[in-house]
């Protein structure tokens, strides 16, 4: 019902019902494969104009909030936005690193900002390929630690991985250590290039075969477990592709990105600006700005590419129209300073 | 006897989508979809309500006549239980959530 029914009302009507708020890029990690252009620049939007954002955007019914980054608990005023959201309804969704979810800031995320699920990044199944890619000595212990913290607080916690070049041996063992935390991994991909079109991450991309891997590692758990399994909000949100018309992904219909210097974006890594909240309301961007009905038509046309095969890009099961937009940025003649090393 | 105030869980959170309304409870991961009808009683809700004054509200809304309200009335509510979305015994002034 709410994947039929609702998502097409949401599509037909343009209602705003997801909205991700990347609160700062900055960062208690130093992931070398980090997609965020650390270098655009703005003014940050304050606790006042959050507030006003957040009315609007509960007025306008929008139900799910995404508090994201960089690492968006080391924002300072992170709480308090969070308690903003939670006294205006959303259902919130916390993606950290889980490098601050130490057992008071866990409490106080219960208490303060009540959110529907929190998600952390998984690197690796064990310290040296974890903190290899996250270039913090620590970080993987830290992060065991603190999902425990977050389960006995009665936060709901899920792990998120890239597979990389550096831990693509270790796919069923992440599986593995999530079972043990009792937590559910989902991988995403590929590893794209960053948001200014930097392509050094690509240089830890992992094997193509690894795709495959995953989905056999998938595979055999989901016949482990059947009948066993409950289908829950966190995997209903998207708003799927509508059956009509094929799209590579939703972007433009429901929902968008508002990054630290409020810049609307229809999607996270899609650099095209619809509008900032600095200048205008987020009703106004959303009702007004044609960038949305844009970006749902590139999604359209980049369907038609897939007519009669199977969708790829840079290894991955899948087609992403911002990587293919960010890789596009890096084209500059080819010399070699284009050229990237992994760092040991 | 006092009448029996019915309000609102606060660990869930709704919004209307359109017509419709989209509830999800934050313990279950539910989601729920409610009709117009349903959409106005979980808005009322949102207020520690009586049944009298639920059916009081869907007679005005909808034009219906108390009967029927009450009919359906019960009959979500009684899905809204077993969905554990529901309070009983609220009381006017308690907090509730948006």
């Amino acid at each position: 019902m709410y994947k039929t029914a609702v998502a097409r009302t949401l599509r037909e009507r343009r209602i705003l019902h997801d909205v991700s708020l990347e609160l700062t890029y900055r960062c208690n990690l130093d992931c070398f494969f980090c997609y965020n252009d650390r270098e655009k620049a703005g003014q940050l939007l304050s606790v006042q104009q959050y507030s006003v954002l957040l009315e609007d955007l509960a007025r306008m019914q929008t139900l799910f909030l995404m508090l994201t980054g960089g690492e968006p608990m080391i924002h300072p005023h992170f709480f308090e936005i969070g308690r903003i959201a939670r006294d205006l309804g959303f259902v919130i969704r916390v993606r950290t690193n889980g490098h601050s979810l130490s057992r008071r800031n866990c409490e106080r995320l219960v208490d303060e900002v009540a959110p529907f699920m929190v998600e952390v990044s998984l690197h690796g199944a064990s310290a040296e390929v974890h903190d290899r890619q996250t270039r913090v000595c620590g970080s993987f212990k830290r992060l065991l630690a603190n999902i425990e913290n977050a389960k006995q607080a009665g936060l709901r916690v899920a792990a998120v991985s890239t597979p990389t070049a550096w831990n693509q041996h270790q796919i069923a063992e992440m599986f593995d250590v999530c079972d043990s935390l009792d937590i559910p991994l989902r991988f995403q991909g590929p590893v794209a290039p960053r948001d200014n079109g930097d392509t050094a991450p690509l240089v830890i991309q992992p094997a193509e075969a690894t795709w495959a891997r995953i989905a056999e590692v998938q595979r055999q758990r989901f016949d482990q477990t059947a009948g066993s399994r409950q289908q829950i909000a966190s995997e209903e949100v998207a708003v799927e592709a509508d059956a009509e018309t094929p799209v590579t992904c939703s972007v433009g219909t429901a929902g968008v990105d508002i990054d630290p210097f409020g810049n609307v974006q229809a999607c996270m890594h899609l650099q095209e600006i619809a509008g900032n909240v600095h200048e205008q309301s987020i009703e106004e961007i959303w009702n007004h700005s044609p960038l949305f009905k844009r970006a749902r038509q590139r999604a359209v046309d980049a369907a038609q590419l897939f007519t009669d095969k199977p969708r790829k890009q840079l290894g991955a099961p899948l087609y992403c129209l911002a990587v293919e937009e960010n890789l596009g940025k890096s084209h500059c003649g080819g010399c070699a300073a284009g050229e990237q090393q992994a760092p040991a | 006897m006092a009448e029996l105030f019915l309000s609102l869980c606060p660990q869930v959170r709704h919004r209307a989508v359109s017509e419709e309304g989209v509830l999800v409870h934050l313990d279950s991961g539910r989601i729920l979809v409610v009709n117009e009808v349903g959409l106005h009683i979980i808005n009322t809700l949102t207020e520690p309500s009586t049944h009298r004054e639920l059916i009081a509200s869907i007679e005005e809304q909808f034009d219906v006549s108390s009967e029927c309200a009450a009919i359906d009335l019960e009959a979500f509510l009684a899905e809204l239980e077993r969905e554990q979305v529901l309070i009983k015994g609220a009381r006017r002034g308690d907090p509730v959530n948006v």
